[in-house]
């Protein structure tokens, strides 16, 4: 257990720090697809609520600090998100192509009802997504393309990932 | 009955640690403009930037080695064809021209550095956070460089000097730069013909233009399009006549009593690499 979560957080550090210092400079990127939300509902889904959830808030917490975004903005986006995708933890198959596409899909609505939900407590701080915009769509059609991919090449490391040992039979 | 006990304690558990990270993000949010929550920030944004910057050099490196396989493989069928010594020329002749336009842009850097009445620090910028709810800069100098919290940062770019926004983050060795185009940066600005007063807001986006309010309509006859726009200098947040942008569209609303006028600003942050950060109470010491 204490290996999975290493493993994880280790991944999960790699993803922002990827994310926010090189994908961030490619200016032919009109937006940076949310590779680390795939991962942490990759996570979510392979070990469950608390872990999703836990791995959501320290990410959150790491992002947080790296972005210009309020402090707790990303943290509870990212807890709600690692929470909700462990709800179906064991009750989704969520290997093959359309599926990761279509979780993902449904996750980027989720986040962007987060953010709206928050900016509406906050409006001083956070500005809500515009649901209609180039920005938002380039994000969805980003984020669900490299879903599979991402989620084919996490599978390989389910191994160290996993925490509950049913899941690698 | 003790699985049943067992399930139940499990979803509580996680229930309860959902709360519980809630509130404290919650919490966070809440107060995310207060003194020690702003501290706590500051020490993380310290320790994960430097991380962020190695990561940024790692990447550099990354690239720089393939880039040296890439050449190593020219150099070897260069070696082995007679024609590939042209090549071999031509490619230094590229490099050479590369390395001249890279020489005098960073003669430009320093001649206007130098330029400067005010004491300034150049800096580069390593990472930029491109959402549209807060966009951001970061740059690799911080406080062991001499930059501290609001201090103004420009550039030149193109032949023009302009306004880059001002630090709003200050780790150890890199500082975050709140751009003029993010949503919350307010800039008191003056058109630079007729010098009335007005405010530079910006709309979240690098490809958006800048907005500018209160300039009265009865400015509108003595305004065109390309009009400079400058700094104002006052409150001695930003130094006095540093350019904005030029102006893009005026438009006119009847129920408003001063103009809408939008604002494309002198900068490109799309190709921006190198900026300014000004210290305005310090006199420049390298001016000759």
């Amino acid at each position: 257990m204490r290996k999975s979560i290493l493993c994880s957080s280790i991944l999960l550090l790699t993803i922002i720090m990827l994310e926010k210092s090189i994908l961030s400079n490619i200016s032919i990127l009109l937006v940076v697809p949310d590779l680390l939300m795939i991962c942490l509902i990759y996570l979510g889904l392979l070990n469950g609520k608390i872990y999703g959830e836990s791995f959501g808030f320290f990410s959150g917490m790491i992002e947080d600090f790296l972005s210009g975004v309020p402090f707790g903005f990303s943290m509870m986006i990212r807890t709600i998100l690692g929470y909700s995708s462990g709800l179906f933890h064991k009750n989704l198959n969520f290997r093959g192509i359309l599926m990761p596409c279509l979780i993902v899909f449904i996750g980027t609505i989720t986040k962007c009802f987060i953010i709206w939900l928050i900016s509406f407590f906050f409006p001083n701080f956070v500005a809500a997504y515009n649901l209609f915009s180039f920005r938002f769509l380039f994000e969805i059609m980003g984020n669900c393309l490299l879903a599979p991919i991402m989620f084919k090449v996490l599978s390989f490391f389910d191994r160290f990932l996993s925490i509950t040992k049913e899941e690698l039979i | 009955m003790i699985k049943k006990i067992k399930f139940k304690l499990n979803i509580k558990l996680s229930e309860g640690i959902l709360a519980i990270f809630l509130i404290i993000s919650g919490f966070f949010l809440s107060f995310s403009s207060g003194g020690f929550v702003l501290n706590f920030k500051n020490i993380g944004f310290s320790i994960f930037s430097t991380l962020e910057m190695q990561f940024h050099n790692i990447g550099k490196g990354i690239q720089g080695t393939f880039n040296a396989v890439r050449e190593l493989s020219d150099l070897r069928e260069e070696h082995n064809k007679l024609l590939a010594k042209l090549e071999k020329y031509e490619q230094m002749q590229r490099s050479n021209a590369e390395i001249r336009k890279e020489n005098e842009r960073l003669k430009q850097q320093l001649d206007f550095s130098q330029s400067l009445e005010e004491m300034n620090y150049p800096a580069l910028i390593i990472a930029r956070d491109l959402n549209e709810t807060n966009p951001m800069i970061t740059i690799n100098k911080g406080s062991s460089s001499g930059i501290k919290k609001n201090m103004p940062v420009i550039a030149f770019q193109n032949g023009n000097s302009g306004l880059v926004g001002k630090i709003v983050e200050v780790g150890k060795y890199t500082s975050m730069v709140l751009p003029i185009y993010n949503s919350n940066c307010a800039v008191s600005a003056r058109m630079q013909n007729i010098r009335d007063l007005g405010l530079a807001t910006g709309q979240g986006s690098i490809e958006k233009s800048i907005n500018l309010h209160y300039i009265r309509k009865r400015a509108l006859p003595d305004l065109n399009v390309g009009d400079l726009v400058v700094t104002s200098g006052e409150n001695y947040n930003y130094m006095r006549d540093v350019v904005i942008g030029s102006i893009s569209k005026i438009s006119i609303t009847e129920y408003n009593s001063s103009l809408n006028i939008e604002v494309m600003p002198v900068i490109d942050f799309q190709k921006l690499e190198n900026v300014v950060v000004v210290n305005m109470r310090e006199i420049n010491n390298t001016k000759e």
